[in-house]
């Protein structure tokens, strides 16, 4: 009789009933974990997706990207939660958290957080002659490089892995020297094979030049050959196939870490161990690790950036390095060094560590003007310039309804209106949203100290959320400069030559090139 | 021809007293059965329709007869059904008539037998439109004259029968004309002026088989007046069993036509009301439980909301005629039966009765019982007045859930002091249904979590509530039981405090210090001291789920309490099978709370480590748990493993070798299918934290999973797990999973197929649900497969899948009725494909139809849904949109 069985039910509970609560707490457990899992992958193929398309449609320094290379990140996956992490993880402990023990997306939010987060130079630091250094920036993406347990990988800025491969870097491939606390963690910007190949095309050639190489994979590497390809960042057709990292700084080197030690001393570092490693034979400075085509066990390029302090002759020679380097490689026999597209030059303050956490640092700069950039002004998906300077904000929700820059804290720059926010519903609109929005004829507006008061903005639409985080005030503040007075070199040049001129008889030459060019 | 052979005397033998005489003869009968069929049938036939014979041979006869033609297993019953369906047809037909013909022959209980077979014979030939002649010919015997009481009353028992068997095949087998001389004879039969007591109760009984198929009858007003007509006077009866057969008929039309029923409420609920009070317990507990079937029906008409459904919300108005004619029984309890859990009485009907009242009028119950409860629960003048306080505390328990728990705050409250100080009652039935109130108090109005209504249990008044409470646990078994129930509602009500420390937190250790003692406990005056213990160890299960984080290193404590615990079970005395059962049911428990403290610990990064420090230990415990048992594995040590790799991640991989034999051995255990069930989701488990680690078992796991999924000897609801399985190899093995993927695209597209074509056919409430949990399975198989291969791999292996897949969701769009997680996981697996293969824009648009939109669309729409799906969304869009 059913209802004698549930008469004061509870109380008699058979151990059946126990037994099936404790199954249903195992799927439940089952199915979340599952859903964990696959979530970890759809975010990592995702990024590699939102990557392609911030390449096409907002930061125009990147570059479409490769399908092929999205294989690559994705087969690494499996053996990097484990092997990426060195066994000292003190370098990366930054509030005591220990990497190996983060899932999936955690694990790429820690790694996004790695990467230094420079300003845009929207005034001339008063010492910039004598207390900052500048190294040309190159067109690629920016990335985390680590070399551990004998292998190398790259991750992007969100994170998200971009390749793993074996190389020469200590404890980066088989075959390199060291122990468990061999490994090195570097700030590069990554130069893709058809990048270099093409990067004299129209931005849109490009973008058809990267679908045709994903449509005809089987004549570049067979399915028989899948260890080749995995290793092998991009094909073999040519002769001086394979990727170019370009060094910009060092976070560690041979588990020594370097983020608490000024800029200079870290570039000084690097190029000193660098030149070690490649041995004392070699005659160029511009070290590479492979020293000519890259092969199976050294399939990319790594190539230290070259610097100069920022005196009138280094910000100079540094803001020409690109074209330079571009007729050195066209001079030069196949397998030469790859030469790359210069996107304006990157500032350091000498003394500056290695500024981690997510959020922007004073002392490291970039800066661009027309002379050193193919793009002064951010384009749209079509490459091209829009009528109004278009800005991503983060939405910061009730009860201010602000939208914001990513800083920290954020800059306020508008609030919608309350209609607005009503239409778009609680759905739609949850705080951290992202929305594009564009600068009207009112402009930016500011307080009497020059501080942000906000802006005239227009909504466009809703911003792709992959992309992580809003626009930074810096940014913001030097395309809408940029727009109006650029901040050309020759007042870079110029403030340069005051401050030098400022120290009269402690004139020394300092700028003398480490980097041979 | 088969020609009958003489069975008597194996029939015979096979009663034997004698066991080598009784198990020689089965040995005969089978192998008869094997290697003449035919014969064997005619043979069988010819016994039980022989008046000669002895009695007992023929209606062995029949029954032999009658498992040749059904079997409980439903494959064995359908190989059994054709094997008569192939016979020669003049054999069945020599058969149906010696059938038939027994129904003519006394004795009774032979009649009662051939009525039995006979059900069975139509059950296959009916359908077949191969008897048309046996309605009439049983007809016929209604209508003989002189009447036969004995052949009319077997008659009847054979029409029941057949509706019974009719009622069990979903096509309509009976033709209107047949089902309506049927009813017409079955209803003359309940007459009052039948003279046969034993007919009429026959007709009784054959009504409640029928009724279903009278649909047509009860729509014709003059028709259903006769027939209510006839079961409400059943209901008066002079003979008890056609009062309680007639109840149980107004049980089965209330159920079949409940919209029929407002002409007939004021007799009935006037014959109901009388037998209740006045009549026989037995009579009465079948008028109670008209009013429960009353209420489950309303409750699930209220429950489905369906505007073409009528709900005529008898039940509210019936409440206040109703509820005093309960409350009166309430107090008729049994001495003494409170220590039986399987008492059933007036008194407990009468309480199960009002407590469905509660849930299906709510509020409107709050005012009927509350003066009652008032009055007599603090009644103590006679020694007899336990049985009012007993009453009125049962009453107020039963009215708990229903009420909203507003209408029921400030009584609740007011009572709670009440309630912990009648812990102390002299007399244990009061402290007995106490505690049970008490847990259900807590059951339904402590939710720590739910702000809407004022807390219960706070911190003034948990140091009170939990002195009761552990006290109680000291009490006679049968009330700590109760006691240790409430402690788990208790927990479970604070499951939702968020912060660093519930106000349960101060007393975490005393309690489950207390569960700990209680579970060793042995009674004396009460031989059985297991139910003590499962209750014990539940309430310890609640207590861990409901932890804090400032009592997360009581709970790591406990891990080398039971690992002990569990130890010691292996010096039980096991001789016999049931000292065996019993130590492997105490080990499941023990297993159980260690699963639980496990996954606890687990979900809080810092405290794995309480876990990890006794790894070893725990392991070798449950592998000497696994170990224990020759032929089967032990479920509960299986989920424990599970919970375990959570806390150890890719170091479980070490146990891997150890493990594997069991977990081999858990996969294959077809005939225990919850075993291998949770075994395939702890392989799930374990893959997800040893990763690649997995690689060298895979070849033979893949093997049984295929098997599995193959064969007939596998309950259904494992195949979806399996699916789902195939999709966490595959997500975590990559590359490596490609050499199984040709035939898992098999089973994935086999497994497609077979749901869309269920989807078409959309059958029962059972069948849909299955049909949601295989597409939940077939779905994240796809996604753990495409996301493993990645983008690349997956667009050169899986593009080919994409069309199917794509059908397979257009399936699903057709649904009538959207299911919330098949929703979400098949546009998440859209956006997996249109993320990792290339072009599938132009897929999408041309498909057959567009039925998969309005997946995105339910998603788009829906608050809860879009946070997890919103990204897809964007996905496909993007696809589609780069497509045109």
């Amino acid at each position: 009789m059913s209802r004698r069985a549930a008469a004061k039910e509870g109380s008699s509970s058979a151990y059946t009933s126990f037994q099936q609560k404790r199954r249903a707490q195992a799927l439940d457990r089952q199915k979340n974990a599952r859903e964990d899992k696959v979530q970890q992958l759809r975010t990592l193929a995702l990024a590699a997706m939102q990557d392609d398309a911030e390449a096409m449609h907002e930061d125009t320094q990147q570059q479409p990207q490769n399908r092929q290379q999205q294989r690559h990140r994705r087969r690494g996956h499996q053996q990097q939660q484990q092997q990426e992490l060195p066994q000292d993880t003190q370098l990366y402990g930054m509030d005591g958290v220990n990497p190996l023990q983060l899932g999936g997306s955690m694990m790429k939010a820690y790694f996004a957080r790695q990467l230094m987060q420079p300003e845009w130079m929207s005034d001339i630091p008063q010492d910039l002659g004598s207390s900052w250094l500048v190294m040309p920036r190159p067109e690629g993406k920016r990335c985390l490089v680590i070399s551990t347990g004998n292998y190398t990988y790259a991750r992007s800025r969100t994170g998200a892995l971009l390749l793993r491969f074996p190389s020469k870097l200590p404890g980066g491939g088989p075959g390199t020297s060291g122990g468990e606390s061999c490994y090195c963690v570097l700030d590069c910007i990554l130069q893709e094979q058809e990048q270099r190949i093409q990067h004299q095309h129209h931005q849109q050639q490009q973008q058809r030049v990267g679908m045709d190489a994903d449509m005809a994979p089987a004549g570049e590497s067979t399915p028989s050959q899948p260890q080749q390809r995995s290793a092998n960042g991009s094909s073999s057709s040519s002769s001086s196939g394979g990727c170019t990292f370009f060094i910009q700084d060092v976070l560690a080197w041979r588990g020594y870490s370097l983020v608490d030690c000024g800029a200079e001393f870290r570039l000084f570092w690097l190029a000193s161990k660098l030149q070690e490693e490649a041995g004392s034979s070699s005659s160029s400075s511009s070290w590479s690790l492979d020293g000519g085509d890259p092969g199976p066990s050294h399939p990319h390029r790594f190539k230290l950036l070259p610097y100069w302090h920022a005196t009138p002759d280094g910000l100079a020679a540094a803001a020409r390095a690109g074209a330079a380097a571009a007729a050195a490689a066209a001079a030069a026999a196949a397998g030469g060094c790859p030469g790359y597209v210069q996107d304006g030059v990157y500032l350091r303050h000498v003394e500056g560590h290695y500024s981690q956490g997510g959020g922007c640092t004073p002392l490291a700069l970039l800066w661009k003007d027309a002379g050193c950039s193919r793009y002064l002004l951010d384009t749209d998906g079509d490459g091209v310039v829009p009528e109004f300077q278009q800005l991503v904000l983060a939405y910061q929700g009730p009860p201010t309804d602000g939208v914001a820059t990513a800083d920290e804290p954020p800059v306020v720059l508008g609030r919608l209106p309350q209609e607005f926010v009503q239409q778009m519903g609680p759905k739609l609109l949850r705080p951290g949203r992202l929305l594009r929005f564009s600068i009207r004829a009112g402009g930016l507006l500011f307080n009497a100290d020059g501080s942000p008061a906000g802006a005239d903005l227009a909504y466009e639409g809703p911003a792709n959320q992959r992309r992580g985080r809003a626009d930074v005030y810096t940014k913001v503040l030097f395309q809408w400069q940029a727009r109006r007075q650029p901040l050309q070199l020759e007042a870079l040049l110029a403030a340069a030559v005051a401050e030098q001129q400022q120290q009269q008889g402690a004139g020394q030459q300092q700028g003398s090139s480490m980097a041979d060019d | 021809m088969a020609a009958p052979v003489e069975v008597t005397q194996l029939l015979l033998h096979a009663q034997d007293p004698d066991a080598n005489v009784r198990s020689l003869a089965e040995q005969k009968i089978s192998q008869f059965q094997e290697h003449d069929y035919p014969g064997f049938l005619a043979s069988l036939a010819a016994e039980l329709s022989s008046l000669a014979k002895p009695a007992d041979s023929r209606r062995l006869a029949g029954l032999v007869l009658k498992n040749t033609l059904d079997a409980k297993d439903e494959s064995r019953k359908a190989e059994l059904q054709a094997r008569w369906g192939a016979v020669d047809p003049t054999l069945k037909n020599q058969i149906r008539e010696a059938l038939l013909s027994t129904l003519q022959m006394e004795p009774q209980d032979v009649r009662h037998t051939a009525a039995l077979v006979l059900a069975k014979v139509a059950a296959i030939d009916l359908p077949r439109r191969e008897w048309p002649n046996l309605i009439s010919s049983l007809l016929a015997n209604m209508s003989a004259t002189p009447p036969h009481h004995g052949v009319r009353q077997a008659t009847l028992e054979t029409l029941g029968y057949v509706c019974e068997e009719m009622a069990s095949i979903n096509e309509e087998v009976l033709a209107p004309e047949q089902i309506n001389m049927v009813l017409t004879a079955v209803v003359a039969g309940m007459r009052p002026d039948e003279p046969s007591d034993d007919a009429r109760l026959a007709a009784t009984t054959a009504l409640q088989n029928a009724i279903e198929f009278a649909e047509h009858n009860f729509d014709n007003e003059s028709e259903r007046n006769y027939i209510m007509q006839m079961v409400c006077q059943g209901a008066s009866a002079r003979d008890e069993r056609i009062r309680i057969a007639s109840f149980t008929c107004l049980h089965e039309i209330a159920a079949n036509y409940y919209a029929k029923l407002p002409a007939y409420m004021g007799e009935v609920f006037a014959i109901s009301v009388k037998a209740i009070n006045e009549d026989s317990e037995d009579v009465g507990l079948q008028a109670v439980e008209f009013w429960s079937t009353l209420c489950d029906i309303e409750l699930d008409l209220a429950d489905e909301d369906d505007p073409a459904e009528i709900n005529h919300h008898f039940i509210k108005a019936v409440v206040p005629h109703l509820v005093p004619v309960l409350l009166k029984q309430l107090t008729k309890q049994d001495e003494g039966q409170e220590q039986e859990e399987t008492a059933w009485n007036l008194a407990m009907a009468s309480g199960t009765c009002l407590g469905l009242l509660a849930r299906t009028a709510e509020d409107a119950i709050v005012p009927q019982v509350m003066p009652f409860v008032t009055e007599n629960i603090g009644k103590n003048t006679t020694a007899e007045d336990w049985r009012l306080r007993e009453a009125a505390t049962f009453a107020f328990g039963s009215i708990l859930e229903g009420p909203s728990p507003r209408s029921l705050a400030e009584i609740v409250r007011q009572a709670m002091g009440f309630l912990l100080a009648a812990m102390k009652d002299p007399h244990p039935y009061v402290r007995d249904t106490t505690a049970w109130t008490i847990g259900r108090v807590f059951e339904f109005q402590h939710d720590a979590g739910n702000t809407d209504v004022p807390e219960l249990i706070t911190r003034e008044t948990l140091p009170q509530v939990a002195q009761v409470l552990l006290g109680g646990l000291g009490d006679q078994v049968h009330i700590a039981v109760r006691v240790c129930d409430a402690i788990g509602r208790l927990a479970e009500g604070f499951t939702g405090y968020a912060g660093q420390s519930s106000p349960l937190s101060p007393f975490f250790k005393e309690i489950i210090t207390n569960l700990l003692n209680a579970s060793s406990r042995s009674d004396p005056s009460h031989g059985d001291s297991t139910r003590l213990q499962i209750s014990a160890f539940e309430a310890i299960n609640d207590m861990v789920r409901a932890a804090s984080p400032d009592t997360l290193d009581t709970v790591g404590q406990l891990t080398p309490v039971f690992l002990q615990e569990i130890a010691k079970t292996f010096n039980m005395v096991t001789a016999s099978g049931e000292q065996r059962e019993k130590q492997a049911e105490l080990q499941g428990q023990l297993c159980g709370v260690l699963q639980v403290i496990m996954q606890k610990l687990s979900e809080v990064e810092q405290y794995k480590a309480a876990v990890l420090q006794y790894a070893d230990q725990i392991m070798e415990t449950l592998l000497r748990v696994f170990g224990n048992q020759t032929c089967s594995v032990h479920e509960e040590a299986m989920l424990a493993v599970g919970a375990f790799t959570y806390a150890c991640g890719r170091q479980f991989t070490k146990y891997l070798p150890s493990l594997y034999p069991y977990l081999k051995m858990g996969l294959m255990n077809h005939q225990e299918w919850q075993v291998c069930l949770s075994t395939v989701g702890v392989l799930g488990d374990i893959s997800r934290n040893v990763e690649t680690d997995l690689l060298p078992y895979c070849d033979e796991i893949m093997q049984l999973l295929i098997h599995n999924l193959g064969s007939n000897d596998v309950h259904r609801s494992i195949k979806p797990q399996i699916l789902s399985t195939f999709g966490d190899l595959a997500l975590v093995l990559g590359d490596s999973f490609e050499k199984y993927l040709e035939t898992v695209k098999r089973m994935l597209s086999q497994a497609m197929h077979l749901s869309v074509m269920q989807a078409q056919s959309s059958a029962d409430d059972d069948f849909l649900d299955y049909n949601n949990e295989l597409r939940i399975g077939i779905l994240e198989a796809y996604s753990g497969i495409f996301q493993g291969l990645g983008p690349g791999k997956a667009d050169l292996q899986m593009k080919s899948e994409v069309p199917l897949i794509i059908e397979f969701a257009n399936s699903i769009g057709r649904d009538a009725t959207l299911d919330d997680t098949v929703v979400r996981n098949c546009v998440n697996l859209l956006g997996d494909i249109c993320t990792v293969v290339n072009h599938v824009g132009p897929i999408l648009r041309q498909a057959r139809t567009n039925d998969w939109e309005k997946l995105l669309n339910y998603c788009s729409d829906s608050g809860h849904l879009l946070g997890d799906t919103e990204w897809a969304i964007n996905a496909v869009h993007t696809a589609v949109e780069q497509a045109a």
